[in-house]
Parts: structure tokens; sequence; C-alpha cells
């Protein structure tokens, strides 16, 4: 059993290695293609272990294991660690730091969902004023317009963007005093394009695969990278939408701000340092290179060589 | 429209150039970070440990050859068994002294066909005397081998049930011949 998970965890590693190391060879810098590939690196080790079983039961082998493998889990598991083995300690170590990534990521989400109940906003001049603008995004963004809501909370200023299959964005009260009119604008795009990019449902996914993998550390790190990707992605289409990338990147750090001052991760708001690559990669956004017709290419090519790499990693 | 459509074939080598390069890397990553409890064990890569004869019979899916007789000079279990299984299987078996004063026995066995016994399981050293003689109507050889720090070591080999067969020792060679002479499948411990 610890040789399984640990195997699990390093094709997970490996997955995320050549994923990583291929976005940066590539210099893939679409927030959407990078999703893609991170999407990918979570979910393949997920899938092919157990058709590999069936289909190439040899992987089991001896032969296999001592000849053709790139790394065999057993050796560290079986590593003799004061007259026990290793592998119990390893597994107890990774599974609890898998546990924690999870959590840490889990608990704020299911507060929030708990704590901001959204309002209509038919009766609120201010509501309508946000419906009216997330209509005009979604338009754009030829995607049907979510419904709407406010949050009565002058102190904390946050978006955010929920459902599965009938999508809502609901606004703080805090954040239309705090944003500017560009701002909110930018901020409400930026929630329409996580609609018109089917993120939620992709989040759900994201969510189920951490939770099936909630022991292995490495796919929690994967499944946060494919959330900020994600928000990158979004923040992109925003800065597209308006032709005001500034205002993004503007209202980005003003809810940052915000979000930080009580160290709660709310909707919408995003720790400093999260923040701050947002910023950061919508600065780099004018610098993309040139498509070169591969891109085609790229991502089949990255799933063969996960493949690979899973196929000769064994417990 | 021809042009607009053909990729540029600079760019796919420049791709694909960068994806072997990185597949590679993530691959010798992985040979690598496997190759650390080898080095943690302090054997080298592709040698494998055993707790016992069987665990290691089992591991190669074949009997050893081990002595029926067995003086009073060695001690049994093993105090060290190891496989290698490329470029062909192999084992050693190392024998404790009962005198502590005394040096180990070393019994190393290629298990497919005569071919040379791998260096790490039998590391090289120089030749410096060489005799052929006949063990139990089988040719055999005796050479003096030179390893330092640890001096000279008789290596006898011969090949038996089809093995090639090396016994690594210092000392009297009597009591190894004969130990050598009734080599047999593992089975009478």
């Amino acid at each position: 059993m610890p040789e399984t998970l640990l195997a699990v965890v390093v094709q997970s590693a490996a997955a995320a290695g050549v994923t990583g190391g291929l976005l940066s060879v590539w210099r893939v810098k679409s927030p959407s293609v990078r999703l893609r590939f991170w999407v990918l690196a979570l979910s393949l080790p997920v899938v092919l272990p157990p058709l590999y079983a069936a289909a190439f039961p040899v992987r089991s082998s001896d032969v296999f294991r001592r000849s053709v493998a790139l790394f065999v889990a057993s050796r560290w598991t079986e590593l003799p660690a004061g007259g026990w083995r290793l592998g119990p300690a390893l597994a107890v170590a990774l599974a609890g730091t898998g546990l924690a990534l999870f959590l840490r990521d889990l608990l704020p989400a299911l507060r929030q969902g708990w704590r901001f109940r959204a309002h209509g906003t038919d009766e609120d001049p201010r509501g309508r004023e946000v419906g009216g603008r997330v209509a005009s995004h979604a338009a754009r963004l030829a995607v049907a317009p979510p419904a709407t809501g406010l949050v009565p909370d002058d102190e904390a200023a946050y978006l955010y963007c929920r459902g599965f299959l009938a999508p809502s964005v609901a606004v703080s009260t805090g954040a239309l005093a705090t944003l500017s009119p560009d701002e909110l604008d930018a901020a409400l795009a930026h929630e329409v394009a996580h609609v018109a990019g089917r993120h939620l449902v992709l989040g759900w996914g994201l969510i189920g695969l951490r939770c099936l993998l909630f022991w292995n550390p490495v796919a929690q790190i994967v499944g946060r990278t494919a959330v900020l990707e994600m928000e990158r992605a979004a923040d992109a289409a925003a800065a597209a939408v308006t032709g005001r990338p500034a205002s993004v990147a503007s209202a980005l750090a003003k809810l940052g701000v915000m979000a930080d001052d009580d160290g709660i991760n709310r909707p919408g708001g995003l720790r400093f340092s999260v923040v701050k690559a947002r910023l950061l990669r919508l600065a780099e956004a004018a610098g993309d290179p040139e498509p070169d017709g591969l891109d085609p290419l790229r991502l089949p090519l990255a799933g063969v060589a996960i493949a690979l790499l899973v196929f000769f990693v064994v417990a | 429209m021809e042009a607009a459509t053909a990729l540029p074939s600079r760019g796919l080598g420049g791709l694909v150039g960068r994806y072997v390069a990185v597949v590679a890397a993530a691959a010798s990553a992985l040979l690598v970070l496997d190759g650390v409890p080898w080095l943690l064990q302090g054997v080298a890569r592709g040698v494998v440990a055993h707790p016992s004869v069987e665990d290691a019979e089992r591991a190669l899916g074949t009997t050893l050859l081990v002595p029926a007789y067995f003086p009073q000079a060695f001690r049994w279990p093993p105090a060290e068994v190891r496989t290698v299984s490329r470029p062909a299987r192999a084992a050693a078996v190392t024998l404790a002294p009962a005198d502590p004063e005394r040096t180990s026995l070393l019994i190393v066995q290629s298990l497919d066909g005569g071919a040379p016994v791998a260096d790490r399981l039998l590391p090289p050293g120089k030749e410096l005397h060489r005799v052929s003689f006949d063990l139990g109507g089988q040719p055999a050889v005796m050479t003096d081998v030179l390893l330092p720090p640890d001096g000279t070591f008789h290596d006898i080999s011969f090949v038996a049930d089809g093995r090639r067969v090396v016994f690594r020792f210092q000392g009297d060679p009597e009591e190894i011949l004969k130990m050598a002479s009734s080599l047999g499948r593992s089975g009478r411990r």
C-alpha cells in the first residue's frame, strides 16, 4: 500500500514536471491553453494506471521492475528506518501533506459558501447597474447572461461567480463602494469570463479530482495551479472584452488588498502572492509570442510524454 | 494558401527538440530518484540487497547453488545476499567468518550460462598468479588477485550446473575447495 501511494505521487510529480518544463520551453503564455495542460497533468496520472494495469500486466513483473522501470516505489518504501521500513512513515507524511493542502483550500470555500448570501438586484439601482454590465459582457462573450446578486457587506470588497449549470455573479456592497466604475466593469467582465469559459464546471471537476486525490500533495499543487490559470484566463478575457487591462490590474490589486486584511481567501479576492502573479501575467500579456501554427501539436505531445513517464513508474 | 497551411519545419524541429530534451530530463530525474535508495544502502546501482537466500531466489525466479559441505569456519545464514539482473543475472552470497580475525568468503554465481560475473558483485583486481586444476572432474582455475587495500585474495573459478561460479577468499584453500566440490542447488542447509 505505501508503495502504491508513493508510485502515484511520483507519477503526478513526473506529469507536473514534464508539463511545467514543456510550458516553459515552448513559451506557452495563453492561460486558457496552459489550463488545458495542467488539467491533463492532473487527470492522466489518475486515468492511466488502471488502464496500464489491465493492458500491460508485464509492468508488475520482476524483469520490468528491475530492468525497464524508471522508478520503482518499493525501493524507497522498503528502505530500513530504525528497525522499521520507511514505507509507512513516508505514506503518512505524504498523505498528511496532501490532506493539509486540500483542506487549506476547501475549508475557506466552505466557510464562504455558508457566510456569503447574495440578494436579488432588481429592487436596488446599484444592483440593476451591475445586472446591466453583466448582461453587456455576456453578450460580448457570446454567453447567456448569468443571474446577478448583491451581498450586503460594506466591510469587504469581493465578487464571485457560483453555480454549476445555472451560474450567478454576486458583488459585495463593499466592492461597489471601493471600485471605480472602470474597475467594477473589469471585475464583472472577469466573472462573466468564468461563465463563458465554463470554468465553474471545470472548477467542480477539479474539486472532485482533488477530493479523490486528497492524499496526493503533488495533485493538490497541480490543482491549485490549474485554478490560478483559470483566474488568469478570466483576467485576460476581461482585459480583451473591456479593452482596459489597467482597470483589470487595478481592480485585482484593490480586491487583493481588501481580502488580505482579515486573512480570508474570499471569492473574488486572493492572497497577495496570487494577485501579484496575476498582475505580472497581465503585464506580460503584450509580449506573447506570435502563433506559429504548431499549437494543435503541443497538447497531444504533452499527453504522450505524461503517458510514457507514468508507464515507467511502478509500485 | 499552401504556404499558410504548411507546418513551419524549422519551428517543428525546435518544438520536437525541446520536447525530447524536457522528456529526457524528466526521465533522468526519475532515474536519479530511483537510484537514491541504492546510494543510501551503500550498494552499486542495479545491485539489490536481499534479507535471505530464499528472498533472492524468489526475486530471481531460480534456486541458487550453495555448498553442501559447510565448515565451522563460516557462519550461516549469509551476512549478505546481493543480486543483479543486468547485463546477466548473478548472485553473490557473503559468509561471515566464525573467527573475527579471519576474512569473509564470497560466493558469486552467474545464472544465465557461463557468462562472466558482473564487476558490481565481484570487484576486479590485479591478477598476480593463475593455475588450472581439476575440481571433482571439472576444469577450474585458481587466481591470486590483488585488491588494495584489503590485500591478496584467491579466486577459484569453475562452471557448475551450467553456471560460472567464483569463490573469493583469503587463507588456506583446502576447506574452500571441499566447499566448492560440494556445490549443489539450494535446499539442503
